[in-house]
């Protein structure tokens, strides 16, 4: 008797609980009413990686386009953007806000690992839509709980794997060295270089890191002499990368740059100076200058807000990362739900942006772009060396 | 006014009817807040109560001993992961079990192992003094988070520790609300013994040392005992707090613990009120809700956060505290 009347306690308990849990999925969709859908972000607008910040003014700007050309679907868009200085805990706390307070549909890119690791179980958990976390793709991979995020930006490792095979079979260089940030985005890069030379029976013949803090990078291009290596591959931050740049320059013989897509912005030419000429980079779309569709994309951002002008291609990554949503939208059509939008982003087969081509989802599918082209730069000015080339798709 | 006859009473921690109304407003608004904020409410509100654990214990050390510290963050990450690798590695031991989990012996631990480095920075601090301890601080902050950064096996490198969830027997602390009432008792239970510290003839000690180190002396006062006494505890309150923190964000990277931590902690003792624990309360209350509170500021909050903390040290030089006092004296004495 007293069994039952726990067992009983027990599931009225569970249906209250279901009937509690049920609530908020019977009342309307976060962050779409009739004419509004809300998306928000966190980035670094202060602090150390403020210039990276760039990336959600781009969004802001293409989205207040959009906004003028009357929204998708007669819903226009409003975008919250907060500040994190780069910062773990304010991260959190930011996007807190955002899915709780603000009651955002989805959040936008999001910038460093630490931030995106900080934050990745309560996205989860709370089924938010993420956008192209701008972080390594290791915590994607095999993870079970990636229903809602869809990233379409390129995988250091892989990327530093073509690198690498670049250097030995179209440069026939036989030296290479790697100089890496200690960090996860680092490496990764060195992980890609390593792996890419074992399958080619070689070994970097130096590995060097640097700390976010070094503010000279004589030391270990000297290193680098010393290993007498003829291509360095390279993954750091603008500025690192440009004084790793104008430090490899003294050497003689001077060794082949090349670098990762994150150092692809123009604005190196102008850190760098002359050091800068001649350094391959991969880009996962076309530079502006190269593409009109770009040249008109940029144009409609800086229209809107001039400073981006001057980071063009961060501002430009930043479109990347909302491009594909809004296609999700589109297809979506007026009656939107979470599960509507991800079964659209799941119909994106082989689309092709204003700025990003050749985007693919699907169900199982979150990697949306699996390939990168490599160019010469010359005087900040992209010469393209290759076509695309393809890399596997892993989640 | 109110006329003081007995020794007691002068030490009393709360002082007549209004202080004791006060204390039970506070109380009730401690206790009521749970119920009053929502989830991400009261995750600020677990951030500052963490802040306001560091800044007691940067205070004690600043205010009360006059050592300055430029490296408290430090402590801050060394409570942070002795916690976090002591909870991670006795999760499963049958004694933890028994006690309902190691989580807060773990608190113990991360501030335990902060005091023991608090030691150790303390003894060059004999020898020290102003500029030259700063920079001795200075230093050590740098490196324990240089150290985090290049020793993986500690830190998880840059990838990061993920902490687990914490528990009291068969309760799991994994809401906001769990974790508030974890974090807020500490608060509570922490600022009794600075409270109680600086009352005792240890907290008359540290002030002596402040005043004038000789003369401490020469009454007697140990001044190696004392001196590293407040490094310890200092640190052990810093170390606490980032256990704390480790719980309440669930995550450690090296980064978390930079430059701009201790400068933020430091700068939230000034602009409390040096040598006061209410002070470190206001100050650190103050500078985080700006922080958060400014996020939408975006870009503009360094300034707008530089430019609180000029005008607070321009108009009230004694710190926020300094003006609540003015501010009761002139109560009291109204309409005078």
């Amino acid at each position: 008797m007293r069994l039952v009347s726990r067992a009983r306690i027990a599931l009225g308990l569970a249906l209250i609980m279901a009937v509690l849990a049920a609530l908020p999925t019977a009342a309307q969709e976060r962050g779409i009413t009739p004419t509004e859908i809300i998306l928000g972000t966190t980035a670094p607008l202060s602090g150390p990686a403020a210039p990276w910040g760039a990336t959600a003014r781009g969004v802001e700007a293409y989205l207040q386009y959009i906004n003028e050309q009357g929204g998708i679907h007669g819903r226009t868009f409003r975008f919250e953007i907060r500040d994190d200085g780069y910062q773990p805990p304010r991260a959190v706390a930011n996007v807190r806000e955002l899915v709780e307070r603000v009651g955002v549909f989805g959040i936008v890119g999001m910038i460093g690992s630490a931030n995106a690791a900080a934050v990745r179980d309560y996205m989860f958990r709370n089924e938010v839509v993420w956008m192209t976390p701008a972080v390594e793709s290791d915590p994607w991979i095999g993870n079970p709980d990636i229903h809602y995020l869809f990233v379409t930006y390129p995988n250091y490792y892989q990327e530093a794997k073509i690198l690498a095979r670049y250097a030995v079979e179209e440069l026939g260089l036989q030296r290479i060295a790697v100089v890496y940030q200690n960090d996860q985005y680092g490496m990764n890069g060195l992980r890609g270089v390593r792996d890419a030379l074992a399958e080619l029976g070689m070994a970097p013949v130096a590995e060097v890191s640097y700390e976010l803090t070094d503010a000279d990078l004589s030391v270990h291009a000297l290193r680098i002499g010393e290993a007498r290596a003829e291509a360095v591959i390279l993954y750091a931050t603008p500025n690192h990368g440009a004084m790793a740049a104008a430090a490899l320059a003294q050497l003689n013989p001077r060794p082949q740059i090349l670098s990762s897509f994150t150092l692809a912005d123009p604005v190196m030419a102008r850190l760098a100076g002359p050091a800068w000429d001649g350094v391959i980079v991969p880009s996962y779309f076309p530079y502006p200058g190269t593409d009109e569709k770009v040249d008109r994309v940029l144009q409609i951002l800086v229209e809107r807000n001039p400073e981006l002008a001057t980071m063009a291609f961060n501002a430009l990554a930043g479109v990347t990362f909302i491009e594909p949503m809004l296609e999700g939208f589109r297809r979506a059509g007026p009656n939107l739900t979470k599960e509507s939008f991800v079964a659209a982003m799941e119909s994106i087969k082989d689309w092709d942006g204003e700025i990003l081509r050749g985007v693919t989802f699907g169900p199982g599918r979150r990697q949306g772009i699996n390939r990168i082209f490599l160019s010469r730069m010359v005087g900040g000015v992209p010469e393209r060396l290759t076509d695309w080339i393809e890399y596997p798709v892993e989640f | 006014m109110q006329l003081i006859q007995k020794y007691e009473e002068e030490m009393a921690l709360v002082r007549g009817w209004a202080g004791w109304m006060g204390v039970a407003l506070l109380a009730v608004a401690l206790l009521g807040a749970p119920w009053l904020l929502r989830g991400y409410q009261l995750y600020i509100a677990n951030i500052i109560g963490i802040k306001i654990i560091v800044a007691i214990g940067l205070n004690l050390l600043v205010g009360y001993t006059g050592q300055i510290s430029l490296g408290h963050v430090g402590f801050v990450a060394i409570g942070a992961y002795a916690a976090t690798h002591f909870v991670t590695a006795l999760e499963r031991a049958a004694f933890f079990q028994w006690l309902g989990g190691p989580f807060w012996v773990a608190l113990l631990v991360g501030g335990a192992s902060a005091a023991v480095f608090g030691v150790l920075v303390g003894l060059p601090a004999l020898r020290l003094e102003g500029p030259y301890l700063s920079i001795v601080t200075l230093g050590f902050g740098l490196a324990v988070q240089q150290i985090l950064i290049n020793w993986p096996a500690v830190s998880g490198g840059r990838i990061g520790l993920f902490v687990p969830t914490p528990r009291i027997g068969p309760w799991w602390l994994d809401t906001d609300r769990s974790l508030y009432f974890l974090v807020w008792t500490s608060v509570v239970l922490l600022s009794l013994v600075a409270f109680n510290l600086t009352r005792s003839h240890v907290g008359r000690a540290f002030v002596a040392l402040r005043d004038s180190d000789i003369a401490a002396e020469v009454t007697g006062v140990n001044l190696r005992y004392y001196k590293t006494l407040a490094f310890a505890v200092s640190a052990f309150y810093a170390g606490f707090g980032g256990a704390l923190e480790a719980y309440v964000i669930q995550y450690l990277e090296p980064t978390m613990f930079n430059l701009y931590e201790s400068i933020y902690y430091l700068a939230m003792v000034v602009v409390g009120g040096l040598g006061t624990i209410p002070g470190s309360m206001f100050g650190a209350t103050l500078l985080s809700l700006l922080q958060f509170g400014l996020s939408r500021a975006q870009e503009y909050l360094p300034v707008v956060y530089g430019a609180v903390v000029i005008l607070v040290m321009a108009i009230e030089p004694l710190g926020l505290y300094g003006r609540w006092l003015k501010i009761k004296l002139w109560s009291k004495t109204w309409p005078l």
